[in-house]
């Protein structure tokens, strides 16, 4: 389960069996005072805690320290450090080099539960690292703080001296596929308020009314949420010429109630929220979340998954929703057309890919039924793999992963694409990288990071109810958590939600049901798209290796589908 | 090009700090402590957790190097409690400039919190800690050359029978720090080194892997790890798939401690078990599963910072708490679960915390006989051999019930042989059932698990559970 889920489970056990109301006894008294400002008429009338804010004694203001967050006073000059490290490194021997300066700042809430909130922490991540080619060979020297021009020199030199150490072995060539020249580019998310200038006492009240509102909304409803904020600034040039500075946001929360034990099962109920996942937005993605319009519905199901049905365990029609297909995309097609997981790169560590041939299978390869079409898209609004320019300066242009069912391309940096260079060359279309380059943080060497996907919905605009009707005797299967093999061929997942449909109905929850599928089998058996109006998008951020060091995050955007004869097990069967 | 650039360069500290070294050395730790403590403001506890790394390494894939790379970095966690009430923020800069916007971002989160003035605070005792042996000047001096060459001996058998290799050699050199104005001072050199290779087939059909972390590049054998990776992968062509179903299963080193990783991980707290959570839970509300049995008498789960072959730093780097040795499970017995110090001194009398280091031994008792998997083979009729699982996923905490695929080489063992390779498969089990099914237990070794020290046999089971196909290489 994530992590999310399992600090649920623990500690939202540890609150419901105690089936507590008020605060902890260890809450100091001044949060009485606050909470005895914010009824929950003021929520519903205001939505905001702006009028609520001014009756509260002031506090100092977290933006005043924003102000030398990136170091203004002493603001580096980006432009003579990087020309300090590419200059060194072109001078010991680099062909091309390119160099990053990250700033990441972390604002974390964890957890809010009921009515006592958390003291939120920080964390503060600056790094530079050079990349070098030195006769096929890539070398790389990075360091965590702020780096002084002699730093810069030095990191471009060590990076050269490791690509030529490392050249010593066999013969090996790198083809970077052309990528134009950015000159000066400069962009900044589009948020409507950024996190960071959010007071934490607005954060603390907002979250703090919209609790109190839900947990009144029925006997015995308890509440625990988690905030997670990060902005970065991401500044990057390359021995081409090639200079960009590029903000980035990324918000996500979690937010779960839970209701008593149901008193003839003797079992709790709890759900989260799907509409929190990691997004590219500001703290409007927490305040426009639609917590007053979906309690009343989450307290319903919460109540209904006391009271499951045992799963039959069979192959069904299965009508996803949008959040449990997503999972099952990334997965499936998420994790397999990163190319250089396909050729082997990460075979040490998460794995290969069952589109382990990319000149055999581009363009005649069968991922799925005809239905399935599906994009990179580093433009999507919301997205968490939104950008201007990827991490190695090249502005991605969207490209069909699958079209038609067909395998059309895969995720590529500027090395990689010239690995396939024969296929667009074929197709008479340009060599070039379609933006998936990333790097972790400044000290961390270039890795190929996930873009958004876009599964293109359905031409008839099918809703996720059109879709349920359409089937006689299966499942619905909503939201949840997916994993895959290490080849991204056979995956399983474990849905938040499960309905019996009958009839074109949806029936009684149903528990331990867990989705087994192979990849091509599963998107082959794609039969119904649910149209424009059921799309959805949800964040992930899934480890990228197995040295768990970092999470990649991406959004995914699809629709509801049908797919038939899919495998349903119970999960917690043994053989 | 050498291998000791001081970084000390990188912090505005007066040169006569500085030392030819990777990583920050403890006077020059202590400077930074100093500092930031010279930048609080508001009174109350300033605690650093400080963790500077230096990390050569030399990735390879298709059989070629592709990245050797050279990385400095640093770690410090700043946090301040005034009244009771605290938070902490992490920052990687060294500046002043940084290091005074850490402080004082700290004090103005804590101040959400609000204050606890009857939070007493502990009395300071300096608790001892034990000093095992975790740096080797072998790890530290392995030079990007020595690293290249290292990796053509790697990769040369494996290209040589037709093969593709791919991997991961890495030495880590760690200065450790943890200091604190309530009295607090500890700082640990530390090196560290993983091996890890994968040998494949060009087709993609057989697959095998080897690997092992240590703090000692003398104690581990990268060559002999080549040749098993590139045996696994020559003995796993052409799989067939074999029914699912429960099988007597011998799982390597490397398998059964991928399958006790989330036990670690998750299970071995008292208070969450003794409030009814997870596999540990008592009977009844209040108790845990502490005096009871849990697995096979033959085995015990313990850890120790001076272990000879799985050692780790001597205190949790966050607050400074030693760790103590500790028999998590004593010959199948549960014996101890981690607490914080407010519990041992409340409800067991003890002044000080049980921590979990989150590295383990798993290991006969002593006087359990121990076999290899070669005679493991010999006695079993039919049943499964694994190398190791991948992405093991809790599914249910109370009985630690687990999925995942296993990987890298599997094979059907019929009549006391290996019979044929045969195709992955998805299981479920738990770490629990399987330990209680145990036939036949081997001699503990090192495994891989980055950061962390495992050691573990390998086991003979019962009726281990493998669910389904997953025909994945």
């Amino acid at each position: 389960m994530s992590t999310a889920l399992y600090v649920f489970q623990v500690v939202g056990k540890l609150y419901f069996r105690e089936v507590r109301r008020g605060p902890p006894s260890s809450t100091p008294s001044h949060q009485h005072h606050v909470m005895s400002r914010l009824t929950r008429r003021t929520f519903l009338k205001t939505g905001s805690m702006a009028a609520a804010v001014a009756a509260i004694p002031v506090r100092q203001s977290y933006a005043e320290s924003l102000r030398s967050w990136v170091p203004r006073e002493s603001a580096p000059d980006f432009k003579a450090l990087a020309a300090a490290a590419l200059d060194a490194a072109k001078g010991a021997g680099a062909t091309y080099a390119d160099v990053h300066f990250r700033y990441t700042r972390k604002e974390n809430w964890v957890y809010w539960q009921g009515l006592g909130y958390p003291t939120p922490s920080g964390n503060n991540y600056v790094g530079v690292g050079v990349r070098s080619l030195v006769n096929g060979y890539w070398g790389f020297s990075g360091m965590d703080s702020v780096a002084t021009t002699d730093d810069a020199a030095r990191l471009g030199r060590d990076s050269a001296a490791q690509a030529r150490t490392a050249a010593k072995g066999k013969p090996r060539s790198v083809n970077l596929a052309p990528a134009p020249v950015v000159n000066n580019g400069s962009w900044v998310m589009p948020v409507e308020i950024d996190p960071f200038t959010v007071s934490l006492q607005e954060k603390v009240d907002y979250i703090d009314a919209m609790s109190d509102y839900v947990s009144r909304r029925a006997y015995g409803v308890g509440t625990m949420a988690m905030l997670f904020f990060t902005k970065e600034e991401r500044i990057f040039a390359s021995s081409e010429g090639s200079n960009t500075s590029q903000t980035v946001y990324n918000t996500s929360a979690t937010f779960s109630l839970g209701v008593p034990f149901d008193w003839l099962t003797e079992r709790p109920g709890g759900m989260g929220a799907n509409f929190l996942t990691p997004a590219g937005a500001g703290w409007e993605y927490i305040r426009n979340a639609p917590y007053r319009d979906r309690a009343d519905e989450m307290i319903e199901i919460a109540k209904k998954t006391r009271r499951p049905k045992p799963v039959e365990v069979g192959k069904y029609d299965i009508v996803f929703d949008p959040e449990a297909l997503a999972g099952i995309i990334d997965v499936s097609i998420g994790m397999s057309t990163e190319l250089d997981r396909a050729t082997g790169y990460l075979a040490n560590t998460v794995g290969t890919s069952y589109l382990n041939d990319p000149m055999e299978m581009l363009g005649t390869f069968k991922m799925g039924s005809a239905l399935l079409n599906v994009s990179t898209n580093r433009s999507l609004p919301g997205g968490a793999a939104t950008v201007k320019w990827d991490d190695e300066g090249v502005e991605p242009a969207e490209t069909q992963l699958v079209t038609n069912g067909i395998l059309t391309d895969y995720q590529t940096t500027r090395e990689s694409a010239s690995w396939i260079a024969e296929y667009y060359q074929k197709k008479g279309t340009p060599v070039k990288s379609n933006g998936c380059a990333g790097v972790y943080g400044g000290s961390s060497s270039m890795s190929l990071f996930n873009p958004n996907l876009v599964l293109h919905p359905g031409t008839q605009d099918l809703s996720f109810g059109d879709l349920v009707k359409s089937v006689k005797k299966g499942y619905a299967i909503l939201g949840g958590q997916t994993y895959g093999d290490q080849q991204a061929l056979n995956g399983n997942g474990y849905p938040s939600l499960v309905y019996e449909i009958k009839n074109g109905e949806l029936g009684e929850v149903v528990s331990n049901a867990e989705v087994l599928y192979r990849s091509p089998e599963f998107w082959k058996n794609l039969t119904l798209l649910g149209g424009k109006s059921s799309v959805r998008q949800f964040g992930f951020d899934r480890w990228r290796d197995n040295d768990y060091e970092y999470r990649v995050p991406h959004t995914i955007s699809t629709p509801a589908a049908k797919v038939t004869g899919v495998a349903i097990t119970d999960m917690t069967r043994k053989a | 090009m050498t291998a000791r650039h001081s970084i000390s360069h990188n912090l505005r500290v007066p040169a006569s700090l500085s030392a030819p070294k990777e990583f920050l050395s403890q006077e020059e730790c202590k400077a930074l402590f100093d500092k930031i403590v010279g930048f609080a403001s508001g009174g109350g506890e300033t605690l650093v957790s400080l963790e500077s790394r230096w990390t050569g390494s030399a990735k390879w894939a298709r059989n070629r190097m592709h990245v050797a790379s050279d990385k400095h970095g640093v770690d410090i966690s700043i946090s301040r409690t005034i009244n009771g009430a605290g938070t902490s923020v992490s920052t990687t800069r060294l500046d002043d400039e940084g290091l005074r916007q850490a402080v004082r971002d700290a004090e103005l989160l804590l101040k959400v919190g609000g204050e606890s003035p009857e939070n007493i605070k502990d009395p300071f005792i300096d608790e001892k800690i034990l000093h095992p042996q975790l740096w080797s000047d072998a790890t530290y001096g392995f030079s990007p050359d020595a690293r290249t060459e290292m990796v053509q001996k790697l990769v040369d058998p494996a290209e040589t029978a037709g093969m593709i290799s791919a991997g991961n050699l890495q030495v880590s050199a760690l200065g450790t720090a943890t200091m604190s104005t309530d009295g607090t001072f500890r700082y640990y050199p530390t090196t560290e080194v993983e091996c890890s290779m994968t040998v494949r087939d060009p087709k993609g059909t057989a697959s095998g892997w080897a690997g092992v972390n240590h703090y000692d590049l003398g104690k581990i054998d990268p060559v002999a790890l080549a040749a098993r990776a590139l045996d696994k992968a020559q003995k796993s062509a052409k799989p067939n798939a074999v029914e699912p179903g429960r099988y007597t299963a011998i799982l390597e080193p490397q398998a059964i401690a991928d399958l006790m990783r989330p036990l670690i991980d998750y299970a071995m707290d008292r208070i969450p078990a003794e409030m009814g959570m997870g596999p540990f839970a008592g009977r009844e509300p209040g108790r845990s599963k502490i005096t009871e049995q849990v697995m096979d008498r033959k085995l015990i789960v313990r850890a120790d910072p001076m272990d000879p072959d799985g050692g780790f730093l001597p205190y949790n780097r966050w607050d400074g708490t030693p760790y103590i040795p500790v028999n998590w499970i004593d010959q199948g017995i549960l014996r101890e679960l981690a607490y914080p110090k407010g519990y041992g001194l409340s409800a067991l009398n003890v002044d000080h915390a049980l921590d979990n280091s989150r590295s383990f031994r798993l290991t006969p008792a002593p006087g359990v006989p121990t076999i290899s998997v070669e005679e493991m083979i010999a006695k079993t009729d039919r049943g499964i051999l694994v190398t190791r699982l991948h992405d093991v996923q809790m599914v249910d905490f109370a009985s630690m019930l687990c999925s995942g695929y296993t990987r890298d080489g599997l094979w059907l063992i019929e009549h006391g042989k290996i019979s044929r390779p045969i195709k992955n498969f998805r299981f479920a089990e738990s770490p629990l059932f399987v330990l209680n099914n145990l036939e036949d237990v081997g001699k503990p070794v090192r495994v891989f698990a980055p950061r962390r020290a495992f050691v573990a046999p390998a086991v003979r089971v019962r009726d281990f559970s493998f669910t389904s196909l997953a025909d994945a290489v």
